[in-house]
């Protein structure tokens, strides 16, 4: 008996809500706010998943010679020294480095690598997959273009050649020998491969020296205390697991919402006051109603339970629509404008290809973020109507 | 105030709401312990009577809202875990700082007595005469300040939350050192504090058998208190196979098929229904008495059972008791 009463309330509050200019505009202003809020998350979450898929690929540990807070470079004995640890896979040292290109204001990412020793990421051998490696052992003046920078200078006619400037001042010249198709850009978008050799002179480093160390180890458990002997038998270098580095980039991503969330605060807030305010300018027909109620014999509590479910019916829906519109703003039409505020300004930084994120956690918190805030000023608004004297009403 | 991550801004934001509702619930709560006088027909009187529902209903919002945000919180700490050292679950997150343990305690006091108000107002209102109005605005005083005091330990939580400092994890936490959270432990032996339990149990049901609700009630809150300590102790390292693994926290996870959740409910339930036996005596209806002691006594009985199961299971499959 009492449940169909319920339901009854309900069902008088869904042709109500219906009916009412009023719940259109409210409607309207929630989606509105869920969109945003959602859009947000959607990117931030579907970056974050793409940056822990990348991250397979980095070593398990990279060691760098570090002497007074500066990077230095590392010398090959240091590689001899960590040899007989247990447990290591395998130990690269490797040679890369930054290179500043004027022109357009960009850095390339200089990774030297010699052909015919094993690749220390998946993704450097499938650059070098369908290459003859023997031709590239011939000459040292040849390089392999990441898609951003091939399209880079595809622009500026640097199609045959390329030239680089060394810390010397002189310049090398370089020949584009393949670039790397677009499928690959989350991993090598900024990423120009040339030989060992040719890194060398192009980033100044000595024979014998090297950027930094990548170690990979067998058993993942033990990441963290083979860093510790590391550290404890090199007494002057840095590690850096992979934990660390997705730590770091989650956390540059949650500030990045933070922010927004900082800002879409203030949206809240005002969405808060056209609520209340909507909500409090009772027009004639509806006091009347609430009067009719009232001497059919409904009691307070039901007036109020009337109004609290006209607020839950339009805050569900417009929860749904937001959430569907956000859906298809940024995994079908990859999120245009919204993007640049999380992925950065650089034109050669990485390419998001916004991968399809959806879970329980996300709709929390979007749950969270908007819905109790516009509970909160429905409440005040509904319980004045539904205190409201019926004699007053039709007098 | 230190930001660390978005769903922090979020918790503040409606910490704020919550601040803001308290503060007009609050100078309700005075206008009703000065003013209100059943005898009276005057339009203020009148006009208060009116305002007994706009309380409720800002209590029911804060229940409604309360229990997501519980597990929300939960969520948002183990989601912080990764960042700390050494924490691997909502438990190092809280106990890397000292106001974690008290936190979740007044959490959980802060919930129980926002539904017994909410009771003592349902039952208030059938009465003649609204009896217990003055008892009930005095008691949400005391829930204000238990709210106040929930934002800002959330706070200095927060803010003490530190991605350098060095943290324990749930397995440490528990196990014999000494910090924090693992202050409120006695060092009870295993089968001590199984032992306990089941004597609380025990004395449950004698008092549930005999009808002694004030005792059933009080046997009920002891209760919660033992059954968290056995949960940690005992119970866990059974679900989690693992001698040393001893969590209240860890059980709510996935790899867990997620139990946590119905124990929970079932213990804080179970002891919510029992333990308002004891603190609304007075207020409570017989029928309704009896009909809450039978839930309470039937939801820790299954929650006995599901943890029991636990035990038992271990004991099926591998032949040996975990010491």
């Amino acid at each position: 008996m009492k449940i169909t009463k319920e339901l009854r309330i309900f069902l008088f509050a869904l042709t109500l809500t219906a009916k009412r200019k009023t719940s259109y505009f409210i409607f309207l202003i929630l989606t509105i706010l869920v969109f945003l809020i959602s859009a947000a998350t959607f990117i931030t979450e579907s970056i974050k998943k793409e940056l822990f898929i990348t991250h397979e690929e980095l070593p398990d540990i990279v060691i760098q010679k570090v002497i007074g807070g500066r990077q230095q470079y590392v010398p090959y004995s240091y590689v001899d020294k960590i040899l007989d640890i247990p447990g290591l896979k395998d130990i690269t040292p490797r040679v890369w480095g930054y290179y500043y290109f004027d022109y357009a204001s960009v850095n390339f990412s200089i990774v030297g690598v010699d052909p015919l020793e094993p690749m220390y990421k998946k993704s450097l051998e499938d650059a070098f997959a369908n290459i003859d490696i023997g031709k590239l052992t011939e000459t040292e003046d040849w390089m392999i273009l990441g898609y951003g920078i091939a399209k880079l200078f595809d622009e500026i006619a640097y199609r045959n050649e390329a030239y680089f400037r060394k810390p010397d001042g002189e310049y090398i010249k370089f020949v584009p020998y393949k670039q790397l198709d677009k499928k690959s850009a989350i991993f090598n978008n900024d990423i120009v491969i040339i030989s060992k050799n040719a890194a060398r002179k192009l980033l100044g480093l000595e024979e014998n020296l090297y950027t930094d160390i990548a170690v990979n180890v067998y058993n993942k458990n033990e990441i963290v205390t083979i860093a510790a002997k590391i550290r404890d038998r090199l007494k002057d270098v840095r590690t850096i697991t992979k934990k660390d580095v997705l730590n770091s980039y989650q956390n540059v991503f949650s500030y990045k919402t933070g922010f927004f969330i900082a800002l879409f605060g203030i949206l809240l807030f005002t969405m808060m006051v056209i609520v209340i305010d909507k909500l409090s300018g009772l027009n004639e027909s509806e006091k009347t109603e609430i009067g009719v109620f009232k001497t059919v014999g409904w009691t307070t509590f039901d007036i109020l339970k009337l109004k609290l479910y006209e607020s839950f019916i339009i805050s569900f829906h417009a929860f749904i629509a937001g959430i569907l519109i956000a859906m298809f703003y940024v995994f079908t039409f990859k999120a245009p404008i919204f993007i640049d505020m999380f992925s950065g300004y650089s034109s050669l930084k990485m390419q998001y290809n916004l991968i399809f994120v959806f879970n329980l956690k996300i709709m929390f918190f979007i749950f969270i973020s908007v819905v109790p805030f516009y509970v909160a000023s429905v409440l005040i608004p509904s319980y004045k109507i539904a205190t409201t004297d019926t004699y007053e009403v039709f007098r | 105030m230190k930001f660390i991550s978005p769903e922090q801004i979020v918790i503040y934001f409606i910490n704020f709401v919550f601040i803001f509702f308290l503060v007009v619930a609050l100078k309700i709560s005075y206008l009703m312990i000065k003013k209100f006088d059943f005898s009276k027909s005057t339009s203020f009187q009148y006009s208060l009577e009116k305002r007994n529902v706009l309380v409720s209903t800002i209590v029911s919002f804060f229940i409604f809202l309360k229990v997501p945000l519980l597990f929300y919180f939960l969520f948002y700490l183990d989601s912080l875990a990764p960042s700390i050292p050494g924490a691997m679950c909502a438990v190092g997150v809280l106990n890397s700082t000292p106001y974690g343990a008290y936190l979740i305690i007044v959490k959980v006091a802060v919930l129980f007595m926002l539904v017994w108000w909410f009771y003592i107002n349902k039952f208030d209102l059938n009465t003649y005469g609204f009896k217990y109005t003055k008892l009930k605005y005095k008691f949400l005083i005391l829930i204000s300040f238990a709210i106040f005091l929930e934002f800002l330990l959330e706070i200095n939580l927060f803010n003490n939350i530190s991605p350098e400092k060095i943290v324990s994890c749930c397995g440490s936490v528990f196990g014999k050192d000494v910090k924090y959270f693992s202050s409120f432990l006695f060092n009870l032996n295993d089968n001590l504090s199984l032992l306990i339990t089941v004597v609380t149990f025990l004395l449950l049901a004698i008092f549930f058998k005999t009808k002694n609700y004030v005792f059933y009630g009080l046997a009920s809150l002891i209760f919660l208190i033992v059954a968290v300590y056995s949960l940690i102790d005992f119970f866990s390292t059974y679900i989690y196979e693992l001698p040393t693994h001893r969590c209240p926290f860890c059980i709510l996870q996935k790899d867990y098929g997620y139990i946590g959740y119905v124990i929970y409910f079932l213990l804080l339930t179970g002891t919510f229904y029992g333990s308002s036996l004891l603190v609304l005596k007075n207020i409570l209806d017989n029928t309704t008495k009896i009909s809450w002691a039978r839930n309470s006594f039937f939801m820790i009985f299954c929650y006995l059972l599901i943890v029991g199961f636990y035990v038992v299971k271990y004991y099926m499959v591998n032949g040996v008791w975990l010491t």
